[in-house]
């Protein structure tokens, strides 16, 4: 079986009600697309040019902005709440659908006489009314039926199955009674009962069956009254409801600012809490005598008083928060910001920056170390705190040259430079020559990034170190006068594995002397 | 050595990486204008230059990513190759479904365009590298986002040496830190300033355009500009945007996404732009969301939630949204439970935290495949006031398993903000504006936002608010699921995440100052048009 309707992408309702009564449809981006195609009924809810799909033979279901735009004109829009029809042909219908409606303009005076002409021969017949919410026919917002053309006063694209909901009157046919419920926006069932009648005329004009797979309501004279206009206690009972939900609604997100508000204070001190309702009783009242003697000098209190929130945080900012919240101007594009030598925090960063593609001679490679054997704890398993405890050993010296050779260019030994057994390196600890540029425990908490041994060892620094603050501070010195240029760098540790990094001359020097 | 010397050496051992940095910030605009240009048909052009650079650098996280997690060696050249191998499926698939149908012949334009937008990025660039704008740092910035960062592009893959990192360490956000040690450079301080000014910028524009919904242009822009410094000098933001971390990259491009599904799906509906869908930028930044830091996936499983009460397809959720936001945290875990097999001390990802995130995952393919919009419609009209029971739900669940332990997560959470962490005076002074908003609309007859929503049939609870509220109460569950008790601090990891909600919040404020606006302009004409009613009876009676 071919294909018997297109219809637009976004058309998503279309899309389930085609699929529901088993019709073949295709899907296009375009109308131009779909006018191309060999679809012999089209849905097309944008602007497109109606006397050409005519004269292609095809069959438009479309609404009254696209018509009145292919003749030339704009639709009015209304706000539409019920749709009653009683036509032989489509039969009595009446169902709730509170959407936006297109209306036409059926003045033809302005219409150029080619177009005139075109809607002549369409022989557009009314089908139904759509009444307002007050119950008031609303003019053009009818269903236009023709030859080749139907136009709807809705727009298929924006609706949805179950998007819209809303407090409203609803009709049960069988007890004849209203009841007031959250529902859809539309009877669904009359939708697209009324719907499938329209398709089921369309394709009669287009001479294709429909098929005859689900029992439908669109005989000749059907009766399908889904909803009626309903009395005025009903609707001042609706009216009510909405009042009342939607007073609870703001009652509960008031009444939740001003409990986080007041918790707030409550924590707070007394003064600051005093300040805060102050502001807040002082705006209010002003927002009150405002709105008897000058109305429209509201807005300019909501601005004034956004400009004072801009003030307050601005101050705050720059009085109270760099107390909890240090800031750094980076002055170079190291990550290393000179700041941090106060605290001798992270070393390390200017250190792997200062190896970088240099060659690096130490002693030895480290203490050698074997892993004792520890009794076995599992990882990760919530019965072991923490494991046992971290062995000194195993960090002095091995980690800076596995630090050396993951950052360095290279790494060589020099057994002539001092041993950390042999030597006195309180000569490099002068200030006048080598500066603590802080502590490089971090560096050795971290380390296990880059080895690839048992990671335990790492692990148990790591909470030695952070947690039960048991791991003792090894510091890096860093010769005052040493220069970026430099090719290669001497580094030392000594028995508390401090870590002294200097040039060859400097090293030369200081031991010499 | 004083702070001069310290000044000298580091400028000496530095030099020449501000040029690459400013390099490295074109080179992301760049990947990402060729993407958003190849991708997209009809998007504006302001759009096209303001989302350039989140896109670009999200495309850099996902090719990593997907290097590192696949096992291909990661390196300068094969990250590269594989920018370019996405950018051509990207553009290729784009190209397929629209048959470059309308494609602008000309190039002169959009080469203008470049030109122009990229001499101004240099300018930014320069300025934010040049260290006058400050940052914050803290132990986490060096290790997980710069020293980690570095070791992966000097080893080229995933190893069980870096264990804890492994388990901790957001990935997307790790591969951000490989960019300086890829380029030549030290750190990337100015390529996040950059970042943050775009954020901004991108916030202002997402402002202005929901301004212009109700609102002349004028009205549009004073309201737009004082919301937009209002966020720059919100605390949380300040706190946020300076500190070298995930954090900011996760609430920038939360935000964003956010943010562009509502846009795209109201000019959908108002037939603006035909077949605009966003697809492959929707992808990127669902996949970039998912894995920014650990529980990024499940971050990515509420806000699905919370866009499906948009006017999206289930197809349209479940391949823009869900499939990339799955896809990215399952090939960790397969690389990290499977192949990579840790298991530190102390992890955060652990294996049942893992299953749980692939099962709400599959429960939420679940929903929108099968039961979104085909069983249960009647509950389905209220999904947003579902999903905040929903989560009050889970609240309520995690409170009853272990009480004591949430408790100490909710007390620190008030602490937090009770003494300031990093918090300022920003909730206790949008809560007043709140209070206020309210009192005017009482005051002022203003139309209740509630009421309009129904009135115009709109969601049951407005999209921003169930944004605001959800992200609160998941951040609560989430926080507890870390496992150990949350502590009162600016640093706490918490505290951070829950920081992160200032856009979304700021955002929601402004949106309600946009409506009472517009709510007394109405009042005001009804008011002149009562005043000129009155006149003429008085003329009359005289």
């Amino acid at each position: 079986m071919g294909i018997e309707a297109g219809i637009l992408k976004e058309h998503h309702y279309l899309r389930d009600f085609l699929k529901h009564y088993g019709i073949q449809y295709q899907e296009f981006n375009t109308a131009q697309e779909m006018l191309a195609s060999e679809a012999p009924v089209l849905f097309c809810d944008t602007e497109t040019d109606l006397v050409k799909a005519v004269s292609l033979g095809k069959f438009v279901i479309t609404n009254h902005a696209v018509l009145m735009h292919a003749i030339g004109k704009q639709a009015g829009t209304a706000e539409g709440y019920s749709y009653i029809m009683k036509d032989f042909v489509f039969g009595e219908r009446s169902f709730y659908i509170s959407e936006q409606v297109y209306c036409c303009d059926p003045d033809m005076g302005d219409v150029e006489p080619k177009l005139q002409r075109f809607v002549k021969e369409q022989d557009f017949f009314d089908v139904g009314e759509t009444f307002s919410p007050l119950n008031e026919k609303i003019s053009g917002a009818c269903i236009l039926a023709g030859r080749q053309i139907i136009s709807l006063p809705w727009d298929l694209r924006g609706f949805d199955r179950f998007q819209r909901m809303e407090l409203r009157p609803y009709y049960k046919k069988k007890s004849n009674r209203y009841a007031v419920w959250l529902m859809s926006n539309m009877d669904h069932h009359g939708f697209r009962q009324l719907l499938l009648a329209l398709l089921r005329y369309a394709f009669r004009r287009q001479e294709i069956w429909m098929p005859e797979n689900h029992a439908v309501n669109i005989r000749m004279g059907a009766q399908d009254i889904e909803f009626v206009y309903p009395p005025q206690k009903v609707l001042d009972g609706v009216k009510r409801k909405k009042k009342l939900l939607s007073g609870i609604r703001n009652l509960i997100s008031v009444a939740f600012c001003s409990l986080l508000l007041m918790g707030i204070l409550y924590f707070a001190s007394l003064k600051y809490a005093a300040v805060m309702l102050a502001v807040l009783i002082l705006s209010c009242g002003v927002i009150y005598v405002c709105s008897q003697k000058r109305p429209s000098a509201v807005k300019y209190l909501i601005g004034l008083f956004a400009l004072g929130v801009i003030g307050v945080n601005l101050l705050y900012n720059l009085r109270s928060l760099p107390g909890i919240y240090p800031l750094y101007h980076p002055d170079t594009q190291a990550r290393y910001v000179e700041k941090f030598m106060e605290n001798g925090e992270y070393a390390d960063t200017l250190l792997q920056l200062l190896i970088k593609d240099k060659e690096i001679q130490v002693h030895d490679l480290g203490d050698p170390y074997e892993h004792p054997v520890y009794t076995y704890y599992e990882e990760g398993d919530p019965q072991v705190k923490y494991a046992v405890a971290h062995d000194p050993k195993y960090y002095y010296g091995r980690d800076y040259v596995r630090f050396f050779e993951e950052f360095a260019g290279s790494v060589s030994v020099d057994e002539t430079l001092a041993a950390k057994e042999s030597f006195d390196f309180s000569v490099f600890q002068d200030e006048n020559s080598m500066t603590r540029i802080g502590y490089s425990n971090d560096m050795a908490r971290y380390t296990f990034l880059i080895n690839q041994d048992e990671i335990e060892q790492s692990s148990y620094f790591w909470y030695d170190y952070v947690y039960r603050e048991e791991a003792s501070t090894m510091y890096i010195y860093l010769e005052n006068e040493i220069s970026a240029d430099e090719t290669s760098l001497v580094a030392l540790w000594d028995a508390e594995n401090n870590l002294y990094i200097m040039s060859r001359e400097h090293y030369d020097r200081e031991v010499g002397r | 050595m004083t702070k001069e010397q310290m000044t000298l050496l580091l400028s000496d051992l530095t030099s020449g990486y501000g040029i690459r940095q400013i390099f490295a910030i074109l080179l992301i605009f760049l990947i990402g204008f060729i993407f958003l240009y190849g991708v997209r048909e009809k998007i504006r052009t302001q759009w096209l230059l303001a989302l350039a650079y989140p896109v670009g650098l999200a495309l850099w996280c996902v090719a990593g990513f997907l290097l590192l997690t696949l096992g291909v060696p990661f390196c300068l050249f094969s990250e590269l190759a594989m920018i370019a191998l996405i950018l051509a499926v990207s553009v290729g698939t784009a190209g397929l479904r629209y048959r470059f149908r309308e494609r602008p012949v000309s190039i002169r334009r959009p080469v203008i365009t470049l030109l122009a937008a990229s001499a101004l990025l240099i300018l930014v660039a320069a300025v934010a590298v040049s260290g006058i704008l400050s940052i914050s740092t803290s132990n986490d910035t060096m290790y997980y986002y710069l020293y980690y960062p570095e070791v992966l592009v000097k080893e080229g893959v995933y190893l069980s040496a870096y264990d804890v990192f492994l388990s901790d360490v957001g990935p997307m956000a790790a591969l951000i830190g490989t960019i300086p040690a890829m380029l030549g450079f030290d750190q990337f301080y100015g390529i996040q300033q950059v970042f943050n000014l775009n954020f901004i910028l991108l916030f202002a524009m997402f402002s202005y355009e929901r301004s212009r919904e109700k609102l002349q242009e004028k009205q549009a822009m004073v309201i737009t500009a004082v919301m937009t410094v209002l966020l720059i000098t919100a605390t949380p933001f300040v706190v946020l945007s300076k500190w070298i971390l995930a954090n900011v990259y996760v609430m920038a491009y939360s935000f964003l996404l956010f943010g562009l599904a509502y846009k795209i799906d109201r000019e959908r509906k108002e037939g603006e732009q035909e077949n605009h869908d966003a697809m492959l930028v929707f992808m990127l930044l669902s996949a970039v969301i998912s894995m920014l830091r650990m529980e990024g996936g499940m971050l990515m499983c509420f806000m699905i939630v919370c866009i499906s009460t948009l006017g999206y397809s289930n197809r349209e959720l479940l391949t823009r949204f869900l499939l990339p936001a799955s896809v990215m945290p399952c090939l960790y875990y397969i690389r990290y439970f499977a192949f990579l097999k840790v298991s530190p001390v102390y992890s955060f990802l652990t294996w049942q935290k893992a299953a749980v995130a692939i099962a709400v995952m599959v429960l939420l393919g679940h929903y929108i495949g099968g039961i979104r919009g085909k069983h249960l419609i009647r509950l389905q009209k209220n999904t947003g006031w579902l999903i905040l029971i929903g989560l009050l739900a889970v609240n309520g669940g995690l409170f009853v398993l272990a009480p004591s332990d949430y408790l100490v997560v909710a007390k620190a959470f008030l602490q937090n903000v009770v003494y300031r962490e990093g918090w300022g005076y920003t909730i206790d002074l949008v809560l007043i504006c709140y209070i206020m908003i309210y009192f005017v609309e009482k005051t002022y007859k203003i139309k209740q936002l509630d009421d309009q929503c129904h009135e115009q049939k709109m969601h049951d609870i407005q999209y921003e608010n169930l944004f605001l509220l959800g992200y609160i109460l998941f951040t609560v569950a989430v926080s507890f699921a870390r496992g150990g008790g949350l502590r009162r601090g600016i640093g706490d990891s918490g505290n951070r995440v829950m920081l992160q909600v200032i856009p979304f919040l700021i955002y929601a404020l402004t949106c309600r100052v946009i409506h009472v606006t517009a709510g007394l302009e109405g009042s005001a004409a009804k008011r002149l048009e009562e005043g000129a009613a009155d006149d003429v009876d008085h003329d009359k009676c005289r």
